[in-house]
């Protein structure tokens, strides 16, 4: 086989996913509105509830950060679900009588997923600053912080759910788990409340998610937000390599799994 | 001629008991058309996914053109093409783009894939469709594209998993007269799965059946009839007594059956026999009101090795196909 062709294969099944993506115009829509609903109904309601408890916290723009973070992470949900279609279409069995290494598969859905996450968490960047998120904290420096931070939230769980996706073969089953998964990952975490106010079980289980250090690494480089941080001791740099790491070893956890769980079928 | 596979004590067993394919072993030679003849559940399907690498054989051993399937798999998925019987092509994208998409993951440089795909989808008569999505085709069309994905990086042997299921007349035709093409021009092996017997006699330089997981018969199509001993008379002839016992005196005759007037022969050489009959008939004036000769067909073949008859395959594949119409739907609905 030519050299670069493992390349190709990759950026050819990424190609699909992605085609399907922007051909899906309810799927466009409900990217769009989703948050939307979340920044309006729960963004401004909570706010003035916050206020109530410290006058100087800005939740809005508080929660405008961690809408970005949990765009990624809800994003990243369907790349075990279209493992699930795949299979039952017969594409995933295309693919797997392909000459190309079975880390190809999953690492196609986590690129994919991992673009349309980011794109995803970009337009809710746009949509806070049409509410009213403070834009002078918008840099070149927060700009690419908020890339690094959701590409990274959407490798390391996408690639969870990937292998998910391919260990649970029915829809199923696996909406349930992405439901199940979705709130805890969301609240025990420093993007909806600062981990402060949460009780200490639940910071312990805080601190281990990788949601609250994205979330911390763009407060942190959004001007005038980073007091509100939820892990004080650890600076921007901190926070980026801790969310790097969690997506370098998930990826390759979830290729390694899925190279022995495809050969094994 | 040598061999391009070689299948060894080749089992798989699922779970708990379940034998589906029970130590198996044949070779297909290099440029011909070999025919896997089975009931449903006879473990045609188990056997081509353990060839083709998609399911990993319990025991025995599988080497395609050199290579052992479970050792080389990237080498072997690289040699065969495989046409699924399953309808594997994305939906959601059009013929051109699923060819285009198989083409990358066969590493098949960009400017030759762009001939070959219009070629390919030529001989499948789909040019006109090539840029619909592939939702809009039907179960024949997108047959077709099956094909012709599976023929994108000229692979070396073909793996074709019931062909013909369910489809209509001018799929049918396009696909036998590509095999007996390929037969003519080129020297791909090609390996077919079917439970239509005449495809099997038609395309086929040799057919093994199989049945229960096991390989009950295998030969040239002409072997397979000539193991069944002979021809097959049907006769009326109108008088009221009982011949059966004067025509089992002929040569070559192994049984008569009387049914009214009907009398059901089975011989060795049927026109030996035919003639017999018709010259006893002129000495002792039997009324004949007709007499035919059937060569065996693979159908009576069928019959003796597996006791089964087809009526109840092609239900099964209704079944299968109903099964595939309601994954459509509800996926349209999702």
């Amino acid at each position: 086989m030519r050299e670069g062709t493992y390349v190709s294969q990759t950026l050819a099944l990424v190609g699909r996913e992605l085609k399907h993506w922007y051909r899906s115009k309810i799927q466009i829509f409900m990217m769009a509105a989703q948050p939307l609903i979340w920044l309006g109904l729960f963004g401004f309601a909570m706010d003035g509830l916050m206020r109530g408890f410290d006058q100087e916290l800005d939740y809005f723009s508080f929660l405008c950060i961690g809408m970005i973070v949990v765009t990624a992470l809800t994003a990243s949900m369907t790349a075990g679900m279209s493992l699930v279609w795949d299979r039952r279409f017969g594409f995933l069995e295309k693919v797997r009588a392909a000459p190309i290494p079975r880390g190809v598969i999953p690492l196609s859905k986590i690129i994919a997923t991992t673009v349309k996450a980011a794109i995803q968490s970009l337009l809710v960047l746009v949509m806070a600053l049409l509410l009213g998120l403070d834009a002078g904290g918008l840099s070149a420096v927060s700009l690419t912080v908020i890339i690094i931070s959701v590409v990274c939230v959407a490798m390391t769980f996408s690639s969870i759910f990937a292998a998910l996706g391919l260990i649970i073969k029915n829809q199923e089953a696996l909406m349930g788990i992405n439901m199940l998964l979705n709130l805890p990952l969301m609240f025990a975490s420093g993007a909806m409340f600062p981990t402060t106010a949460l009780p200490e079980a639940l910071r312990i289980v805080a601190n281990a998610n990788p949601l609250t250090y994205a979330a911390d690494a763009i407060r942190n480089s959004w001007g005038g937000m980073s007091s509100m941080v939820s892990v004080q001791s650890l600076s921007l740099v901190g926070d980026l390599i801790v969310i790097t790491a969690f997506a370098l070893v998930m990826t390759g956890a979830s290729m390694f799994f899925s190279r022995r769980t495809l050969r094994r079928e | 001629m040598s061999n391009i596979l070689e299948v060894r004590d080749l089992v798989k067993r699922y779970e708990k008991d379940v034998l589906a394919v029970n130590r198996i072993s044949f070779s297909v030679k290099e440029g011909e058309v070999f025919g896997f003849l089975g009931p449903n559940g006879a473990g045609k399907s188990t056997t081509i996914s353990m060839i083709t690498t998609l399911l990993t054989p319990t025991s025995g051993s599988v080497t395609l053109d050199g290579e052992d399937v479970v050792k080389n798999a990237n080498s072997v998925r690289k040699t065969i093409g495989l046409v699924p019987q399953s309808l594997t092509a994305d939906d959601e994208l059009s013929g051109r783009e699923n060819m285009r998409l198989q083409a990358d993951l066969y590493g098949v440089p960009r400017k030759i894939a762009e001939e070959r795909i219009n070629e390919l989808l030529g001989t499948v008569k789909l040019e006109e469709a090539a840029d619909r999505r592939v939702d809009t085709y039907s179960g024949g069309m997108r047959k077709r594209l099956e094909l012709a994905e599976g023929l994108i990086h000229r692979p070396k042997m073909l793996f074709l998993d019931e062909p013909t299921l369910g489809l209509d007349i001018q799929t049918r035709e396009i696909i036998w007269e590509y095999i007996r093409k390929m037969k003519e021009e080129s020297n791909m092996t090609v390996f077919l799965t079917t439970h239509y017997l005449e495809e099997a006699d038609a395309l086929c330089d040799r057919i093994a059946i199989i049945d229960e997981g096991e390989i009950k018969i295998i030969g040239t199509p002409a072997e397979l009839k000539d193991s069944l001993g002979g021809d097959i008379i049907n006769a009326i002839i109108c008088e009221d007594t009982d011949l059966s016992g004067s025509i089992l005196e002929m040569a070559g005759v192994s049984s008569a059956v009387r049914e009214g007037f009907g009398y059901c022969i089975k011989t060795k050489d049927g026109e030996r026999t035919e003639k017999d009959i018709l010259a006893v008939s002129v000495r002792e004036g039997w009324k004949i009101e007709s007499i035919s000769l059937h060569p065996p067909s693979i159908n009576e073949v069928f019959l003796k090795y597996t006791g089964k008859s087809l009526r109840d395959e092609d239900r099964g594949s209704n079944r299968h196909e109903i099964r595939k119409q309601e994954l459509q739907n509800i996926r349209r609905r999702g």
